[in-house]
């Protein structure tokens, strides 16, 4: 690694991470005239690259895998085999998939727009759990409205109407229409008291933002082909319109300090080796909930011995996610699963209740893939072939349903992520992971055990297949980790996004949220980043 | 060169963002690479190919270039085809596919293993190389797709408009009686 030398670069403020938290803030600090340079760990992206390397992939089940890997910006992969890059410690795995990359992981997530209901916010004052978020529904709401807009998000209708989240404006975009069989369901599940309703969706109803309405090419994960679908790049474009400097392939690994613990510059890696600094007046940090984690932890000097922002060492803790179980069976009639974009429904009504004192909450979402591969690739190795596979194929996929649950982890300080011996080719430490499951979310299984069994009764289901109790996977929604609070000893950051070691340092993102709810945690982590920019623009004025 | 599908396929979703004014964002994605240049495969994998697939009309460039993948796997692949098109009639009869299996592996000579190769990259459109790597050699023309062919696209294509997931396909009351 080596040194170069010439003037450091210098904006108003650094951004760190381009991925939608970073891009949107990007966007709203630029049109306030703020100077804003962004560094990005990983390379630019191309939608028709990436649509050809799904096509042409040899493990289509795999998200990750349509999506170059740069051997500067590593990230987890675990499909044929654990690349290592994050080093699981247990008890329970955490697989942990996000994409490093201008426009980030959003390049492939379903889309759905969830925001927050105001009791996700009051755990500790309603049900005497975990702890309250530091600001209220309300205080966070018009920041929610801004990220809707930012993304194009399709939602309510009479049918759903705010799901239980007031708004102050309505959707961008109407809500886009169930599929068939999801009506179906909708009608045969309510006989068993289970709802469900279309979502909100960063998908467009219309044509919006220069984007095409959704055609239903049911390729949400890995990636939408059309740009019907929101992700990242689309912000970092924008802010690229407004004057944004972005360097690409500077992996961040250095956050300076000076007088007053202030941040002063951020040095980065490129990819020849080359060492930059670059100063700020303000620094925003968006690089993911756990490469975040990383770059603090390895911003040590005198004045933080445990790393930037880890004073009272909180930075990494709290780790958590979605787990989620699933149910497959075949329904008693043609549903035609496959049609349409892939999560556009599901059963909320399971979503908040008094039960949440004892047990984790649930949602369920009614899974739109296409199971064609999924059937085939277990017919043809149990034996199938010829005339006989091609009917059994037909009608099975014809009638197969996927649920897959949500539960609600609870902020435990033993689930932390912390930096390893171990390092990545460009001399970066990699991160190790501690993760076990509370039995909070064990007991939200068995109730969502019932849900399922009613589920399967209610339309006649045969060959059902349970996922085990205590064998969840990851919802790939990584939050916690950088999480904001009203005590210094027990949160990174405060309301306003602000690092309480660092005046200039700001935090937005997933990682800030101090509890990870029930909903997809996308929309929250983007209204988070845009409250910390506003910060920022408070600050600067 | 775009085979008919291709070009159907793209210049659908091309008709759709013209319409909807939006022709910066027309996607350059095509359908999986085509192979150029490849020779047929011989006479007796393709028979075998379509027995395997049940005569659903599979894809000639899939089954051609899976014969050139399987050749430096396999050794003796064209004896081997032979003796597994011998015993597929024996098998045939067995209702019990996991017994068939068995019977194909009862057999010897690898063909449970061929029988399972060639399923999968007929159905799939993967196979695996010498090395045990994964490749693919197909995809919107696999014979799983032409099974649901009549109600779904392949992930990632659309013939269809914006919300026509709204109805049930077309042959809805016809397809439900049949099976």
């Amino acid at each position: 690694m080596s040194n170069n030398s010439s003037t450091p670069l210098s904006a108003d403020v650094v951004i760190i991470g381009a991925g939608t938290a970073g891009g949107a803030a990007a966007v709203k600090l630029l049109r306030k005239g703020l100077s804003v340079l962004m560094l990005e760990a990983g390379a630019p992206l191309d939608q028709g690259m990436v649509v050809n390397n799904y096509r042409n992939g040899a493990y289509k089940n795999n998200h990750m895998a349509p999506y170059p890997m740069m051997p500067w910006a590593p990230h987890p992969n675990f499909i044929p085999h654990d690349n290592g890059y994050l080093i699981q410690k247990g008890p329970a795995p955490y697989t942990a998939q996000y994409i490093r990359g201008v426009g980030g992981t959003t390049w492939h997530w379903a889309g759905q727009a969830w925001r927050l209901i105001p009791n996700d916010m009051r755990l500790q004052s309603l049900y005497g759990l975990a702890t309250d978020w530091p600001l209220s529904y309300e205080e966070l709401e018009p920041y929610y409205c801004e990220t809707e807009i930012e993304m194009g998000v399709s939602g309510g209708g009479p049918l759903a109407g705010d799901y239980g989240s007031p708004r102050s404006m309505p959707y961008p975009m109407d809500v886009l229409p169930l599929p068939y069989a999801f009506e179906r369901l909708r009608e045969r599940y309510e006989t068993v008291g289970l709802e469900i309703l279309p979502g909100p969706q960063a998908r467009n109803s219309r044509a919006y933002d220069d984007r095409p309405a959704c055609c239903g090419n049911n390729n949400c994960m890995p990636i939408c082909p059309i740009g019907a679908q929101y992700n990242g790049s689309m912000s970092v474009r924008r802010a690229q319109s407004l004057g944004l400097n972005l360097i690409s392939n500077a992996v961040v690994f250095k956050l300076e300090t000076g007088a007053g613990n202030r941040i002063e510059a951020v040095h980065y890696i490129d990819e020849n080796k080359q060492v930059h600094r670059v100063i700020a007046k303000h620094f925003l940090l968006t690089a993911n909930a756990m490469e975040s984690v990383k770059i603090l932890l390895m911003s040590k000097d005198d004045q933080n011995p445990n790393g930037v922002a880890n004073a009272n060492d909180q930075v990494g803790r709290h780790l958590m996610d979605h787990p989620s179980s699933a149910v497959e069976y075949l329904a008693d009639e043609p549903l035609y699963f496959g049609r349409g974009p892939m999560c556009p429904g599901s059963i909320n009504n399971t979503r908040d209740g008094a039960f949440r004192g004892e047990r984790s909450a649930i949602r369920v979402d009614v899974h739109n893939d296409n199971p064609t591969r999924y059937l085939t690739e277990k017919y043809v190795a149990q034996g199938y072939y010829g005339k006989e596979l091609n009917e059994k194929l037909k009608r099975d996929a014809e009638r197969f349903v996927l649920l897959k649950s949500m539960f609600e982890m609870l902020p435990d300080p033993e689930n932390r992520i912390v930096l390893s011996d171990q390092k990545d080719e460009w001399g970066i430490p990699k991160m190790e992971v501690h993760y076990r499951f509370p039995e909070y979310v064990h007991r939200g299984y068995d109730a969502c055990r019932d849900h399922f069994a009613q589920c399967v009764s209610a339309t006649g289901g045969t060959e059902a297949k349970f996922s085990e109790r205590g064998q969840y996977t990851n919802s790939q929604h990584i939050t916690g980790t950088l999480r904001m609070g009203s005590d210094p000893k027990h949160s990174v950051c405060n309301k306003h996004g602000q690092a309480w070691d660092h005046e200039n340092l700001y935090i937005g993102g997933t990682g800030v949220m101090p509890t990870a709810a029930l909903v997809n945690s996308t929309l929250t982590g983007v209204s988070l980043s845009l409250l910390a920019a506003d910060s920022i623009i408070k600050a600067s004025v | 060169m775009l085979s008919r599908r291709e070009f159907f396929v793209s210049s659908s979703v091309g008709a759709v963002l013209v319409v909807l004014g939006v022709p910066k964002l027309l996607p350059r994605a095509m359908a999986a690479t085509p192979v150029i240049g490849l020779p047929v495969a011989p006479a007796p994998f393709i028979t075998l190919a379509d027995q395997l697939s049940g005569e659903i009309g599979v894809d000639r460039e899939l089954v051609a270039f899976l014969h050139q993948k399987l050749v430096p796997v396999l050794p003796g692949l064209d004896s081997l085809v032979e003796k597994l098109t011998l015993a597929l009639p024996k098998v045939a009869g067995i209702t019990d596919p996991a017994l068939r299996l068995q019977a194909l592996a009862d057999e010897g000579d690898g063909l449970k293993d061929l029988f399972l190769r060639i399923n999968t990259a007929l159905y799939l459109g993967t196979v695996d190389n010498r090395d045990g790597q994964r490749e693919c050699i197909g995809f919107e023309s696999v014979a799983a797709y032409q099974a649901v062919a009549d109600y779904v696209q392949p992930p990632s294509y659309c013939t269809g408009s914006p919300n026509f997931w709204v109805q049930p396909p077309v042959f809805n009351k016809e397809s439900a009686a049949h099976v």
